[in-house]
């Protein structure tokens, strides 16, 4: 006759536990690269600057950068999985779609880090939160996203490298205004909404 | 069910539909050849003609390269009317970059029609070289759409998880792809219910920013009220996070069809690009 031990854990233990990567933190990350995806091709064509064509602002943008700042790495992930998806939709070549969507993960990824470096609060109460919000998640971002966004395509021969600054000049005022206007309005309206999610992370997967 | 692309009902009329299976796009005939091709080698092959397609600059390549995607999309059953949607959504890059090439280029020729005042010029070589992009452009587009037409979401589940992908990644990238289908029918129901109430998407900037704002509050407040539903459902199902590794109910199978598709694309691949860098 055999007696099968039951480990028992010490009371208090799953209190006091390591958060740990939940289902809510897969669903929010489906739900949230399906929308980029959306917004990168259908809703591309509703704010179009030539009508008919999608050019112009890209509605996944200010979008993203909550997406990071409320889900860490998940936003992340969706930013990177869902322009690759709605660019392969827009009929970019998947060689190009892999590192071109790589400008996202800065343009999320920044303030991501710079939010849980400096503790600022996401719904942006105080002059603080508000100028590490236009540092990191307007303007520096933008910069480096901007910037990688306008050279690889040079590298795969979609304009000339003198284009550059005049596509780059267009595609930073672009970014920046709409993180200026679009972000904190989402940041202030919609933390409490992502809160209830129970998949706001403080560090970067938990 | 809505295809993802326009949000259109692209289910065929008449015999009940059951001559065709819906794929991630559109529908496709069910006799059609892609149905019978592994995902993976699909994927292969996408990842092979789009590099192709832009490692090699060469008319002589390109045309004939761009000659076979087509034929591969006329025998996979796929219609060309469904073209009329991709070439759109290609447009505004397209459009760019005629305009930055035209403008911004300065390819050697014997003839300048038009010097611009920042030194670069248009030549007679400038217009074959945008065609040939076009071209180029268009293979590694179509290998896409060949793609996306003739795949479903959980045969790309099979595919990544053969490439030894975590399972959760592969989930997120097919749950995303299978709920993609009801939050674009969400969106333009915000749209609609928006323009219902007086507004129209024309304006200046400032205006347009703030009406996109308006509708992406609007869109991401119902998804995060449908995300602890879909959670709750997935946990009642028993997904759990870290159960370890999994088994697969669809086991990938290859048959000699991948073996005559995989071949030939992967010797010309290879002949091609030693050619060129050899």
């Amino acid at each position: 006759m055999s007696i099968a031990f039951q480990e028992v854990e010490a009371p208090g233990t799953q209190i006091w536990a390591r958060p740990r990567v939940r289902v809510n933190h897969v669903v929010v990350t489906s739900f949230s690269t399906a929308i980029m995806a959306i917004l990168c091709t259908s809703a591309a064509f509703l704010f179009a600057v030539v009508p008919g064509l999608p050019l112009g602002f890209c509605p996944a943008v200010p979008v993203m950068v909550p997406l990071g700042i409320w889900f860490g790495g998940w936003g992340l992930l969706a930013a990177y999985v869902g322009c690759g998806i709605g660019g392969l939709l827009k009929g970019v070549p998947l060689a190009l779609v892999l590192p071109w969507v790589v400008n996202d993960l800065f343009m999320a990824g920044i303030p991501m880090l710079a939010f849980r470096f400096f503790k600022a609060d996401p719904m942006l109460k105080t002059r603080r939160d508000q100028v590490i919000f236009v540092v990191f998640g307007v303007v520096l971002n933008s910069l480096v996203a901007v910037t990688w966004g306008t050279v690889i395509p040079v590298a795969y021969g979609f304009w000339p490298s003198r284009a550059v600054p005049l596509i780059w000049t267009q595609y930073m005022i672009a970014s920046v205004l709409m993180l200026a206007v679009i972000t904190p309005p989402i940041l202030r309206q919609l933390t409490p909404y992502a809160r209830r999610t129970h998949a706001m992370t403080t560090g970067i997967f938990v | 069910m809505t295809c993802v692309g326009c949000s259109a009902n692209h289910r065929p009329s008449g015999a009940g539909g059951a001559t065709h299976v819906r794929s991630f796009l559109f529908y496709v005939p069910v006799e059609s050849p892609a149905r019978r091709v592994n995902p993976l080698t699909k994927l292969i092959v996408v990842l092979l003609v789009s590099t192709l397609a832009f490692a090699i600059e060469n008319p002589y390549v390109n045309v004939p390269l761009l000659i076979v995607v087509c034929v591969g999309l006329a025998l996979m059953g796929i219609s060309f009317k469904f073209l009329k949607l991709v070439v759109l959504m290609m447009s505004g890059l397209l459009l760019v970059t005629t305009l930055a090439q035209l403008s911004f280029s300065a390819i050697p020729g014997e003839v300048r029609y038009i010097t611009f005042p920042w030194g670069t010029y248009v030549s007679e070589r400038t217009l074959p070289y945008i065609l040939l992009f076009y071209v180029r452009f268009l293979t590694a587009s179509l290998v896409n759409l060949l793609f996306f037409c003739t795949t479903r979401e959980s045969e790309l589940m099979t595919a990544l998880r053969t490439v030894r992908l975590p399972y959760i990644a592969c989930f997120i990238v097919t749950f995303a792809l299978r709920v993609m289908a009801l939050l674009l029918d969400e969106w333009w129901a915000i749209v609609e219910a928006q323009r219902a109430r007086g507004m129209d998407f024309q304006g200046s900037v400032s205006d347009k920013l703030h009406k996109l704002e308006r509708l992406l509050v609007l869109m991401l407040s119902s998804t995060f009220r449908r995300v602890n539903m879909a959670s709750y459902a997935l946990l009642a199902r028993g997904l759990v996070i870290d159960a370890g590794p999994r088994t697969q109910l669809r086991a990938l199978a290859w048959s000699r069809y991948d073996v005559a598709v995989l071949v030939p694309v992967l010797s010309l691949s290879v002949a091609l690009l030693v050619a060129r860098y050899g």
